[in-house]
């Protein structure tokens, strides 16, 4: 991608503000111009002229600094335009998932996005729910992103939620027409124009479309796909009854539950410890 | 003097068979929508935006080395007065042996102006595509599909 220089120091508030930021914000803020750009292009309707190879884009991310690409978003203390995040909001004594959403999962555009398009296409609650919390993890990790996020609510949902979301990672790389689930043209530019799936994930997805229970991680696939709306506008408030029925809240509060995942929550919660 | 007539002549072919696929479309209405088929592209890069198009940026690949293609059927809409919102089931689009083709792309939100969209479906390369349907709405592509 070509990096209009001029253009790039004006969207910071000039050279003066330039010289005034550490390598890792500039750094940070190119990636984010340079993600602007591209989504900008992709908007206007025009492909971009070459996608990356797998081995440029581990170049790209040798060259990295700050949280590495598989990072959770609360690891990540750096706005876009490099400035500090600042201190999260502080968490109840006994929080719930709509406290993790308010205070840890926003804005949540994607998963409410997603939620509303499986909720207006008539599809079942359980996969409402699932889209919903599909990418939750995020704030957590990215990388393998379905076995973590299945296994964050595993003690709180149904056992159909969790395997709609634990394999809606593998299903993502596989297109299929009946469902009419296309390859994101999008991973092109993240995975690389020449990835193949991991043989795990070439394992898992043989398992996963031969299993009965193979429409509901797809199902996630096909709302997950048009989730990237930057203009839709979207709430919390229709799931709320939705995440009654489907999530078991601890009264404890998430975290303080003493459950196999309360650690994760805890960890979403409580970012800044080191240890 | 040859190249013109030889150009008179390719558009009178093109006027002729722009004619027959528009016979072939002409009047077909469904729940307040009048839908006519205007062309069938092949493609490997498509917008997998709603119809009538909204902001949504996702677009689908076939990937090189897959020995698929992307089947994209333009088609334009009139909204009638007998329209009503609602929900309206995705398109599906057959093969010359039945076979259904469904897409990843779904109606938005239908105002009243008319609209264009492409829907486009993952079909094997070359596949000669006859049918485009819409619920009980069916038209059929004729040379379009070819």
């Amino acid at each position: 991608m070509h990096i209009d220089r001029r253009r790039f120091f004006g969207s910071l508030g000039g050279a003066a503000a330039v010289a005034l930021m550490t390598s890792e914000q500039k750094a940070d803020a190119l990636e984010a111009y340079m993600e602007e750009e591209l989504d900008a292009a992709i908007q206007q309707g025009s492909a971009p002229e070459k996608y990356p190879t797998v081995a440029e884009i581990a170049e790209r991310n040798a060259k990295r600094t700050g949280v590495r690409p598989g990072g959770g978003n609360v690891f990540n203390a750096t706005n876009r335009d490099g400035s500090p995040k600042g201190p999260l909001a502080k968490m109840s004594g006994q929080p719930t998932v709509l406290e993790f959403f308010e205070k840890r999962f926003a804005p949540a555009n994607h998963v409410l996005q997603s939620a509303t398009r499986a909720l207006k296409t008539g599809m079942s609650e359980e996969i409402v729910f699932a889209c919903l919390m599909h990418d939750t993890v995020h704030a957590l990790v990215k990388v393998d992103h379905g076995w973590w996020g299945a296994q964050i609510i595993e003690p709180y949902v149904s056992e159909k939620v969790v395997f709609a979301i634990r394999h809606h990672t593998t299903l993502r790389f596989y297109p299929d027409e009946k469902f009419g689930y296309e390859y994101p043209e999008s991973y092109l530019q993240t995975f690389g124009e020449d990835y193949k799936p991991e043989p795990y994930l070439e394992q898992n997805y043989e398992r996963v479309r031969n299993h009965k229970w193979y429409d509901l991680p797809r199902l996630v696939t096909v709302n997950d796909l048009y989730s990237f709306d930057s203009t839709s506008k979207v709430s919390i408030e229709p799931f709320i009854d939705i995440i009654g029925r489907q999530f078991k809240q601890p009264k404890e509060g998430l975290g303080y539950d003493n459950s196999p995942t309360a650690h994760m929550w805890r960890t979403i919660m409580f970012p800044d410890r080191p240890l | 003097m040859r190249r013109a007539r030889y150009t008179l002549t390719l558009l009178g072919g093109v006027v002729a068979a722009s004619g027959a696929v528009w016979a072939a479309q002409a009047g077909q209405t469904y729940k307040g929508l009048e839908i006519a088929v205007s062309g069938v592209e092949r493609a490997t890069n498509v917008s997998l935006a709603d119809c009538p198009a909204g902001a949504n940026i996702v677009r689908g690949v076939i990937r090189p080395g897959d020995p698929m293609e992307f089947a994209s059927v333009k088609v334009d809409f009139k909204v009638l007065p007998a329209f009503k919102p609602g929900v309206i089931p995705k398109p599906v689009l057959y093969d010359e042996s039945g076979k259904a083709y469904n897409t990843a792309q779904t109606f938005g939100e239908i105002g009243s102006a008319p609209f264009a969209c492409a829907f486009s479906f993952r079909v094997p390369k070359g596949t000669k595509v006859t049918k485009f349907a819409i619920d009980t709405l069916s038209i059929n592509l004729g040379a379009m599909g070819q």
